[in-house]
């Protein structure tokens, strides 16, 4: 009698053994990760999205988006809506996609939050200085001078009916590099959440998207670029925990001309203020913007850096429901109201100043 | 007592069961502390070479990466970490760009679509998901 319990017992537990095979088995099928990397918009991109098919598929669907919106929004795609615009300055409007539309006056409106430290029209001062080009140079005050004279949002204009973009004057040029990303990720998010994904992972070119929380529960731990990492050999200055967040970051430490930089210790970085034509020097060497919105974020991490500290992060603590972090030349982190009681640096090169 | 055929198939059942979640933790604990770097080109995995461990230390393992009309980048694995010790493109960034040693870091070289990549478990404490730059 005794014996047959035990064995009834052990049959019992093989088969919930069996059960829970079976169980496990079913979730990691459905539950799977999928990965993929890829080259657009002059960047690198690495999605990781978690979820079965429909997932993978709709991650499909999100990377084909993103190129769409290269297709309009690049510099040196010939048949972009940005090329046909800059060459059309000062002779007659265009007619653009929606989204290039929508990315414009996105633009221009951050142009008038931030009193011109974003312009989009940027472009003559960026193609003079080609810090991303192969024969980056110091221009001179005089050049510097003729192009700023083309630099101003002002002159962007947009006829919502007609979704046409016009740029006044003769040797205008705008370059959505500060923020088309940002909409990009934006887009990405909305097919990959409309396909019922819970949980994601988005890389585009260093702005980190993320959707959910990590499958395990937790949020995502964000690492932030350590600014100076040649110097204190850390990859991170601080790591931030998110769920459904975008973090942006902008900095001196990204695109700079090399050569310059080691005879002279000066950094003709590639994030310029508008109001100068010279690279931005507003006391930081990097920022980040954590919010919901990557369009936000991306042109809110310009915004801060160009700004600086004082100024920057005082617009942003205006705004709902994005946070800033702004570090300085001495290595301090400034951050706004939201993020002051849980930041702390990874690293002891940098220190919270209240 | 004469044990029973489902006596015996219960027992070896059991060793089984046991054998393998042994088998569980070793590659459990394998993938920990084996670092694999992984170099892709144009977003499709082409090499895939474990880190060195500390009994190499000293040493520079070099791995050429052709990536297509005489371009190429030469990635340096050391007990340092991982760097492109070479390369002809335009920018040279990527040779620019600091050691990685972690994984989720990675080196990019955009002009040769080439990115190379630290895929494993990290044994930090602060291991992050992602890096924002």
């Amino acid at each position: 009698m005794e014996r047959n319990k035990i064995k009834r017992f052990f049959a019992v537990l093989i088969v919930l053994i069996l059960v829970l095979f079976l169980v496990s088995g079913c979730i990691s099928n459905t539950q799977g990760q999928h990965d993929k990397s890829f080259f657009a918009m002059d960047t690198v991109m690495t999605f990781r999205v978690y979820g079965d098919r429909s997932a993978k598929k709709a991650m499909n669907k999100a990377i084909d988006r993103i190129k769409e919106i290269e297709s309009h929004m690049s510099s040196t795609h010939k048949d972009s809506d940005v090329v046909k615009i800059n060459k059309a300055a000062g002779v007659e409007p265009v007619k653009v996609h929606d989204d290039t539309f929508y990315v414009i006056k996105k633009a221009v409106e951050y142009g008038k939050l931030s009193n011109g430290a974003l312009d989009i029209t940027i472009r003559p001062i960026v193609e003079l200085w080609g810090i991303t080009s192969d024969k980056p140079r110091v221009p001179s005050q005089e050049e510097i001078e003729e192009k700023l004279a083309l630099v101003d949002y002002n002159k962007v204009v947009l006829d919502e009916d007609k979704k046409t973009v016009f740029l006044e004057n003769e040797g205008m040029g705008i370059d959505l590099g500060a923020i088309a990303k940002g909409f990009a990720a934006d887009e990405a998010v909305r097919i990959l959440r409309e396909a019922g994904v819970e949980s994601a992972l988005l890389n585009l070119g260093g702005n980190v998207i993320t959707i959910g929380s990590n499958p395990d529960g937790r949020p995502w731990r964000i690492g932030i670029q350590d600014p100076r990492t040649e110097e204190t050999g850390q990859p991170h200055f601080t790591i931030v925990g998110v769920t459904d967040a975008t973090v942006v970051s902008s900095g001196d430490y990204e695109r700079y001309i090399e050569e310059v930089y080691e005879k002279t210790g000066e950094r003709y970085h590639h994030i310029f203020d508008p109001r100068t034509g010279y690279p931005a020097q507003a006391g930081l060497i990097a920022c980040t913007i954590i919010t919901s919105s990557s369009i936000d974020a991306d042109a809110l991490s310009t915004i801060l850096f160009v700004m600086g500290r004082e100024e920057g992060l005082k617009l942003i603590e205006g705004l709902d429901n994005i946070e800033g972090i702004a570090v300085t030349t001495d290595k301090e982190i400034y951050t706004t109201e939201g993020l002051k009681a849980s930041l702390i640096p990874s690293n002891d090169n940098y220190r919270i100043v209240d | 007592m004469k044990p029973k055929i489902g006596d015996i198939f219960v027992y070896v059942f059991i060793l089984v069961l046991i054998g393998l979640s042994f088998l569980g933790l070793k590659t459990m604990g394998s993938n920990r502390n084996n670092l694999l770097v992984q170099i892709e080109l144009d977003g499709e995995v082409i090499d895939s070479v474990e880190m060195w461990q500390e009994e190499q230390e000293g040493e520079l393992k070099e791995i050429r990466v052709d990536t297509g009309q005489g371009r190429y980048n030469i990635v340096g694995i050391s007990s340092q970490g991982v760097s492109v010790t070479e390369a002809n493109c335009p920018d040279k960034l990527c040779v620019r760009s600091p050691v990685i040693r972690e994984p989720g870091q990675s080196i990019v070289c955009i002009p040769h679509k080439l990115v190379v990549r630290i895929i494993g478990e990290s044994q930090r404490d602060n291991a992050v998901d992602d890096t924002a730059s």
